[in-house]
């Protein structure tokens, strides 16, 4: 390239090159300053539309977790009013199989079943059970309380589950039918558990001994449904802690590859901004040599 | 690129018999007197040179000297004495290389057209501000989110109340986003406008200089700084409507764009902008009508692609309505998909069904809005399915659930507005790139213009010295003449005296 260098040409080419230099220069500092590698789309479209990617997944998973805390919670209060049931029928069965004992008399009978209608009011309160203002076990029908006084059920059939991971859902609830058995208004006993033990109070406050005896079987079944009720229970807090466990590492997988996608990485952007830095005073004191002779301070 | 090598004349010799004949003395004063004037000349061309050292388009003048010779037919008393009768000035040369000032104006326009194109990408980027904490992308997620939170809590009024504030934010949010892009395409119309009338006037200065330059080259002048003023103007042109520039033989140069003459000799045109084949004023309100440009009372449409018009125009009739377009698209999909999710689900009270979530008629980012069957009223809010017990509300969350689950949907606004912003980073990042290397072919281009026209300190410098020696030595002959005849005069025919 044989060309002519004349004085503007240098001034543009050392203000071109000094600019170029400063813009690096700033650029640099500006990733180091904001932390982030991408600032807008065009800083590198595959990589931003990852980390877009990334970042509506992240949303995602905080909602799962979110969610999966919500059905833990539900889980959690209904396995424990499972238990407490449980815990308060071993009581009635224990005043029954007393109260059949050949050596107990109507007195001893009358009291028993005072204490078992006591548990079965205590029952329907806990069936009644709500969490954040809603009864546990009513389906997902709003009619105030699942179970009226007299035991029977309010609420529907219906399912409540939680998205607690991509593309699969948790049920949370169990219905009072599912728990507690299904009301029979012509043969009460083979009714519900209320009806069950109010057809027991009746037997024991009429001294119907046999039919107490008969009594035993059915609450028996209706403690295994309770049980039945609770290992299902228990087998969703299972899923559900195993799911949140998943989850959680994949979020945390998640954020660390947002992480290398969209933040800078300070050990190279230190050294590159070294670089630019010395780049641009090179720049700089070159044209303060160039610049500065001309033939004029050569001649006489 | 090298420079043109200037032309050096071989040299030839070849001896004259002349004999000795009588010469006269007094013409050795004109060989002097010649001598001194071309050198003046020279130094007066190297002091107008390095005074436009840092001038914009100046070209470096030469002075062209050729030895004088004598007369070649002989008169009775006057025979050519065969040593020439000094320097003769030729002329005073321009000095430019016209095909690289083309390439010049030539990169010059594609530059500045991908600059006006980078400024639009710009703009919607800063509208579009992605990946961040607070672009569209978040929004959409928190959105969907808060249909998860409804989901979880049908019965309570806060969580379905935040659900539309988090609703409004959105719909303000692509508003914004939406209002942006359209003000981009307002305020890049008004900027075309400004450039258009810059052109209109730059047009006009380089006629009426053509029109200088003509009338100094009939009369036999030779308009040097005319010429340099008016193809920095030419380039200017160029830069803004890109086109090409012919030279015709007065001097005059003629501007294309968009193959008719926007300057032909002293007379120019001047360009409009129009939105409509009868429009005169462009009616921004509608961002998809199509802006172009016209000569003045003419209803043709000029084509213009290159320089910051044809950047414009592109962005005002490509780029900008495209991208409003998918942004529209993403508003749109966003109130179709929730609409008919919505209005197959119950309000909290169990019967009332069928309302909308945004208003179905809105259905662009500028104007999308919560619809009214919903706002203010977080209990209408369906979330789910009727409880079947006649009279009873509904606990149901299902529905709510569907809406929060189209977060992932690949057909949804989310992808939608993904697919915008990966096409929107790859375009601009192209034109980016474009923008970046088609400054550096103009660094070069002009480069190489500037090396053949610029002016240089240190040659002229060196040319000041030879000249100066030239007139000193010119000055030295003519002395030397004067004392050969001061010795004549004053020292011969004394005798006796």
């Amino acid at each position: 390239m044989v060309q002519r260098v004349t004085n503007t040409t240098m001034t543009r080419t050392l203000n071109a090159d000094i600019q170029t230099n400063a813009r690096k220069l700033v650029s640099a500092q500006q990733k180091i300053a904001s932390g982030k590698e991408l600032r807008r789309a065009s800083d590198g479209p595959a990589n931003v539309l990852r980390a877009l990617d990334q970042r509506a997944e992240l949303r995602r998973y905080a909602q799962y977790e979110r969610n999966a805390s919500d059905a833990n919670a539900w889980i959690a209060n209904t396995d424990s009013t499972l238990t407490t049931a449980v815990d308060r029928l071993e009581r009635v069965n224990t005043l029954v199989l007393g109260a059949v004992n050949g050596s107990t008399d109507q007195a001893g009978r009358d009291a028993a079943a005072t204490e078992i209608q006591g548990i079965r009011d205590e029952l329907i309160g806990l069936a009644n059970t709500t969490y954040l203002g809603r009864p546990l076990f009513i389906g997902v029908v709003d009619t105030g309380t699942a179970y009226d006084n007299l035991g029977v059920y309010q609420g529907d059939a219906g399912q409540i589950t939680r998205t607690i991971s991509p593309g699969s859902s948790l049920q949370v609830n169990l219905t009072g039918e599912e728990v507690f058995g299904v009301h029979d208004t012509v043969d009460p006993t083979n009714g519900n558990l209320f009806q069950v033990l109010d057809v027991l109070v009746a037997d024991l406050q009429g001294g119907n001994v046999t039919g107490a005896r008969d009594g035993l079987t059915r609450l028996g079944n209706a403690v295994e449904r309770i049980s039945l009720a609770e290992s299902k229970v228990g087998a969703r807090g299972r899923q559900l802690e195993a799911l949140t466990a998943r989850n959680g590492d994949v979020a945390l997988e998640l954020q660390s590859e947002l992480a290398e996608v969209e933040d800078v990485d300070y050990a190279k952007a230190l050294i590159d901004l070294q670089a630019q830095q010395f780049a641009y005073e090179a720049s700089l004191s070159v044209t303060a040599k160039i610049i500065q002779p001309s033939l004029l301070d050569f001649l006489r | 690129m090298t420079a043109p090598v200037l032309a050096r004349s071989v040299v030839r010799t070849r001896s004259w018999s002349i004999g000795t004949r009588d010469v006269s003395d007094f013409a050795a004063i004109q060989t002097a007197l010649s001598g001194l004037t071309a050198h003046r000349r020279a130094l007066e061309a190297i002091g107008h040179n390095v005074a436009n050292a840092a001038t914009e388009g100046y070209s470096r003048r030469r002075v062209d000297f050729t030895a004088a010779a004598g007369g070649t037919v002989p008169a009775l008393f006057s025979k050519p004495r065969g040593v020439g009768n000094g320097v003769d000035i030729a002329g005073i040369t321009r000095i430019r290389d016209a095909l690289l000032e083309a390439r010049v104006r030539a990169e010059v326009a594609t530059k500045a057209q991908l600059e006006a194109e980078v400024d639009i990408y710009d703009r919607i980027e800063m509208a579009l501000p992605e990946p961040s904490d607070t672009g569209l992308a978040v929004q959409l997620g928190d959105y969907w989110a808060a249909w998860h939170d409804v989901a979880n809590q049908p019965q309570e009024l806060a969580s379905r109340a935040a659900l539309l504030e988090q609703a409004t934010t959105l719909t303000t949010a692509l508003n914004r986003a939406g209002g942006q892009v359209e003000n981009a395409r307002t305020d890049v119309v008004a900027q075309l406008q400004a450039t258009i009338a810059d052109a209109n006037a730059l047009a006009g200065r380089i006629a009426d200089l053509n029109g200088g330059i003509r009338s100094a080259v009939a009369a036999g002048l030779q308009p040097d700084d005319l010429l340099d003023q008016r193809d920095v103007l030419v380039e200017q042109l160029s830069g803004l409507v890109g086109g090409s520039a012919r030279e015709d033989d007065d001097g005059m140069v003629d501007v294309y764009v968009g193959g008719s003459a926007f300057v032909r000799g002293d007379r120019a045109l001047s360009l409009e902008v129009m939105d409509g084949p009868d429009a005169t004023e462009p009616d921004v309100g509608d961002p998809f009508l199509r802006v172009h440009l016209a000569w003045s009372g003419a209803n043709g449409e000029v084509s213009v692609d290159g320089g910051t018009v044809g950047g414009a125009l592109r962005g005002i009739n490509d780029v900008l309505p495209r991208y409003l377009a998918q942004l529209d698209a993403v508003a749109a999909k966003l109130v179709s998909s929730v609409n008919t999710l919505h209005q197959g689900g119950y309000a909290l009270d169990g019967m009332t069904t069928g309302l909308d979530f945004f208003d179905p008629t809105a259905t662009t980012a500028r104007t999308i809005v919560v619809s009214s069957d919903v706002d203010g009223r977080p209990e209408l809010l369906a979330a789910g399915q009727p409880s079947g017990v006649s009279g009873a509300g509904t606990f149901d969350g299902s529905v709510a659930e569907g809406i929060a689950l189209l977060s992932a949907s690949t057909d949804g606004a989310d992808s939608a507005y993904r697919t915008l912003i990966g096409k929107l980073g790859v375009e601009s990042q192209a034109v980016r790139r474009r923008s970046e290397m088609q400054a550096s072919v103009v660094t070069q281009v002009t480069d190489a213009a500037t090396s053949v026209r610029g002016v240089s300190i240190d040659e002229e410098l060196g040319n000041l010295v030879a000249s100066q020696q030239a007139y000193s030595a010119s000055a030295r002959v003519l002395t030397a003449v004067d004392e050969m005849l001061d010795t004549l005069i004053t020292r011969t025919g004394v005798v006796g005296r």
